[in-house]
């Protein structure tokens, strides 16, 4: 495919944890588009390799690999992994996430401590295995998928707000302390998007129809619109933006 | 070339205080992702007619179009003139700002009159004259904030409300007309290499302008200054179809400077 080849990411390699669905898949098709070399990541197999396979498909590069992105010993393994198979990772997309919703008094110790994990604490563990090469070439581009919830407070959802909040201060001081090594670190936050667990919750039509009155356009977001922005903040032309929370709403935030 | 998801083939954008500077880098970058470009301008109609001219020889149509923004009531007719031109309007980019750079207690009220003028009332009265004009398309309206909307800067009391009062309109705007399908969006950028920067390091704040820009950038994560191509992708992705989902945010581009703690800025 031309555009591949000619793509604002021609020749760079992106790393997608939680690959396999929803906003990770659809980010990970469009760095594919975009020209880069892809590797998916996810927990587990069939899922990210129709991924990736959609991506070859398209006529871009891309390889799945397995991740827990909650073990430190298997972050490392598997970006060294990639950066082995591909080549050193340019473009970090630190997207897998997990929520429950449950009322804080009945959040377990090891509920809690999942949610962290896996939404907080593995985009550092993620961050601290590729930036090292990032840093010795001098070029790369992290970006964090955020959540609009993470400025706000939702009841039943307090491990993955504040988890989400977190990711805003990650962002920040990663962008700040690494910025000098021509490294970009942004959060992409979204809002209401098409994925499963919204799907889930609007099913219900009252449920349905509180959520899209919170929201000026009215709808809620396909996956697929967060490629384009997820491009943009992987390629050159972003090279002035960094350390910000980006928030891809509909407009809801705005409105609070 | 593909331009970060931005095809504007057959859209007319419309950019204020395009004759130069941020205003112009953003004309030219919306006109190479396709769409046909209204130069507006207020003084400096040889430089406007140069922007018409580049937008011109990459194919697109151009109109330079002289408009006294510090006049809200000459905005309705220039935009009845662009709707007899082109037909419709589907991108409006708010550039221009001015303001008299003085300490706020010496403001005069015809200062601030007239910089509210310009940021505010004006860019009311041509959301209200471009809405109608954007039809079938997706619209997209997009504002040039500035640090001085939430961080208070020397000289810069009353723009700096000019621009907080724009950004709260950018958040009003995106609820309003998110139901039509038009997104409004705002762009806060840091240190940009301008004219308009110089001006306001040597007017308003009476600094040499080559070493005040060295200081900035010593203090700037990524060791530099922007530059107005910097600022137009940004805008070019906001105009885009491709963002039709993010509305009512002001992205801020300004290579980190206002994510350091005012505590590291002392020790750099």
């Amino acid at each position: 495919m031309a555009e591949a080849a000619g793509g604002p990411l021609a020749g760079r390699v992106a790393l997608v944890t939680g690959a396999s669905r929803g906003l990770g898949r659809a980010i990970a098709l469009a760095l594919g588009e975009a020209g880069a070399t892809v590797a998916c990541a996810a927990r587990s197999g069939d899922q990210v390799e129709a991924v990736t396979a959609e991506i070859r498909a398209r006529g871009g590069r891309a390889r799945a690999f397995r991740l827990d992105v909650t073990r430190a010993d298997d972050v490392r393994a598997q970006t060294a992994a990639v950066a082995g198979a591909l080549g050193a990772v340019d473009v970090l997309v630190n997207n897998a996430g997990i929520t429950i919703q449950r009322k804080t008094l009945e959040v377990s110790d090891a509920e809690w401590d999942t949610i962290l994990a896996t939404n907080l604490t593995a985009m550092f563990l993620c961050a601290r295995a590729v930036a090292p090469a990032m840093i010795a070439r001098g070029w790369g581009r992290i970006i964090n998928v955020g959540s609009m919830w993470g400025k706000s407070g939702v009841p039943r959802y307090t491990a993955y707000c504040v988890s989400k909040a977190g990711v805003d201060a990650l962002t920040r001081c990663l962008a700040v302390e690494w910025a000098r090594h021509g490294i970009r670190v942004n959060c992409l936050a979204p809002g209401y998007m098409n994925t499963d667990f919204p799907r889930e919750a609007m099913a219900d039509e009252r449920t349905r129809a509180l959520i899209l009155s919170k929201v000026p356009l009215r709808r809620i977001g396909e996956p697929e619109e967060a490629g384009p922005l997820a491009v943009y903040l992987a390629s050159p032309a972003s090279d002035f933006l960094t350390g910000q929370t980006i928030y891809l709403d509909g407009g809801q935030t705005a409105s609070w | 070339m593909v331009t970060d998801g931005g095809r504007l083939a057959g859209r007319v954008a419309v950019v204020t205080g395009a004759s130069r500077g941020m205003g112009r880098a953003i004309a030219l970058r919306l006109a190479r992702d396709g769409a046909d470009c209204v130069v507006m301008y207020r003084r400096d109609a040889a430089r406007a007619g140069e922007a018409v001219a580049e937008i011109e020889r990459l194919g697109r149509r151009g109109l330079a179009l002289r408009l006294e923004l510090a006049e809200p009531a000459e905005v309705a007719p220039a935009f009845a003139r662009i709707g007899e031109a082109f037909g419709r309007v589907d991108i409006l980019v708010w550039n221009a700002a001015a303001t008299a750079f003085r300490p706020t207690l010496e403001q005069k009220s015809h200062n601030v009159d007239r910089t509210f003028a310009i940021s505010v009332d004006s860019f009311v009265a041509a959301v209200q004259a471009a809405v109608p004009l954007m039809r079938d398309r997706p619209g997209r309206v997009v504002a040039v904030s500035g640090i001085d909307s939430h961080q208070a800067m020397t000289a810069h009391g009353v723009l700096g409300a000019a621009k907080a009062a724009l950004e709260s309109l950018v958040r009003s705007l995106a609820m309003e007309l998110g139901p039509l399908g038009i997104t409004v969006n705002g762009v806060s950028p840091g240190l940009v290499e301008t004219d308009s920067a110089q001006f306001y390091v040597e007017r308003g704040i009476s600094r040499e302008y080559t070493d005040a820009v060295k200081r900035i950038v010593a203090l700037t994560p990524v060791r530099r200054a922007g530059t107005g191509e910097d600022v137009a992708a940004l805008v070019a992705y906001l105009a885009s179809d491709a963002a039709a989902f993010l509305t009512g945010q002001t992205i801020v581009i300004d290579g980190g400077l206002t994510v350091v703690s005012p505590l590291n800025l002392m020790q750099a």
